[in-house]
């Protein structure tokens, strides 16, 4: 019996996998009843299809909602063209950090994050080193960037919440300085980051 | 019949000789579905440069031969068109990633081979085959090949069920959508739908294998 099924299964199978538009009209529910059928028997055999039938699904479901800000409709054409700015030309670590301790973030950015700690040019000891700064409430999570006087990447790190202490392995020199800056991606593509600011390591 | 967006509209509507018009329709949809592009990209990412990298490209590839895709979704709109940019979206992300690191990596991979065992091991825990003892001749051997036996077996028993109760449990168990996310999917009334149906199902299978003679995992 079971081989009987299993070669009717095989036999009905459809051999296609689903395309975009067919994996889609399943999620939405908008097939008629002997496409969605035999979209059903075989998604129950093609873990492909299946894999990627749940995984848009699941994407689908957990959109983020649009912003509820109102952007007025003449400034619609300059947010779009700074999304794509942004995406042209992303911000790149190991710039030139040299000058003052304060500065650097080009004009046309449009928000900026607001730095905590530690204050421009303090003198921490590095066993205290830790960085925060001021919730950005479109961030999409933010990216924290040390760099040395000339400029070149330090340590690079990832983050969700709004503070972070370097692991032991990153190695700052005492008296020393350094620069640090936080940078954030928002939900609708624009970019917003922290001032550059300068700090160096004391002796315990 | 699915009605189009007004930003695909106009998109569509302009003609290819007026690039102006087009670089303003295009921004428009840009705007409107960069939230849901990035959500995609991100998803199939582990960091912000990939994932910057994925949306660049599927925005590229989304322009291409004069807007294809679209065109093609604007002939036959069959679904909403979020869901299909998801879709189509999702893929594009894994080609990319495909194409600059190789099939076996990626986001899929390990995560997806952790699960994928998941609905053999929970049926079998269900039905008490976990508990197999070594027996002292055989030792582990004999172990690894009852319970390959019980797994053909448990394979072989899921192909007797109808397509949409495999889904259901492929859904459930490979998957790990949750009972509130299939009962979306596959048009049940509530989650509760979902987990009666599971454990009917599931209840089918045991007595499938029961009559195969499969009755307990103790020799």
């Amino acid at each position: 019996m079971l081989a009987i099924h299993r070669s009717a299964l095989n036999l009905v199978m459809t051999p296609q996998h689903l395309t975009p538009l067919q994996i889609a009209a399943f999620i939405d529910r908008s097939m008629s009843r002997a496409d969605r059928a035999e979209s059903e028997l075989h998604l129950s055999g093609c873990d492909r299809c299946r894999e990627e039938l749940a995984a848009c699904a699941r994407l689908s479901a957990n959109v983020p909602p649009q912003s509820r800000r109102h952007v007025p409709w003449r400034f619609v054409g300059v947010l779009a063209a700074a999304v794509l700015v942004a995406l042209v030309v992303r911000p790149t670590v190991g710039r030139d950090e040299r000058g003052s301790s304060r500065e650097r973030t080009s004009s046309a950015e449009t928000s900026r994050i607001v730095t905590l700690r530690p204050a421009a040019d303090a003198g921490i000891p590095r066993s205290m080193l830790s960085f925060a700064w001021r919730a950005d409430e479109h961030s999409t999570g933010y990216r924290v960037i040390i760099t040395s006087d000339k400029g070149e990447p330090v340590w690079t790190a990832d983050v969700d919440s709004t503070q972070i202490t370097p692991p032991d392995s990153v190695i700052l020199g005492v008296g020393a300085r350094y620069f640090w800056r936080v940078e954030t991606l928002h939900a609708d593509g624009s970019a917003a980051q922290s001032p550059t600011t300068a700090f160096h390591i004391v002796a315990e | 019949m699915t009605l189009l967006p007004r930003s695909l509209d106009r998109l569509l509507a302009v003609s290819t000789a007026d690039i102006d018009a087009i670089d303003v329709a295009w921004r428009a949809f840009v705007t409107e579905h960069t939230r849901l592009l990035l959500h995609v990209a991100r998803s199939v990412s582990t960091n912000h440069d990939d994932t910057m990298d994925a949306y660049t490209f599927v925005l590229e590839q989304l322009r291409a031969e004069e807007f294809r895709r679209l065109r093609e979704f604007a002939a036959d709109p069959r679904s909403k068109l979020t869901t299909w940019l998801v879709v189509v979206a999702r893929r594009l992300c894994l080609d990319l990633y495909r194409r600059r690191y190789g099939r076996n990596r990626g986001i899929e991979s390990s995560a997806r081979r952790a699960v994928r065992r998941r609905l053999r091991d929970l049926v079998a825990e269900d039905l008490e085959f976990h508990d197999l003892p070594a027996t002292h001749t055989g030792g582990g051997a004999e172990l690894a090949v009852r319970q390959a036996e019980l797994h053909l077996a448990l394979d072989e028993a899921l192909l007797t069920l109808l397509p949409q109760d495999r889904l259901l449990l492929r859904l459930r168990f490979d998957d790990d959508l949750s009972a509130h996310e299939i009962a979306g999917l596959l048009d049940y009334p509530s989650p509760f739908h979902v987990y009666r149906r599971v454990n009917v199902v599931l209840g089918q299978l045991r007595a499938l294998l029961e009559r195969r003679g499969i009755e307990n995992a103790i020799p």
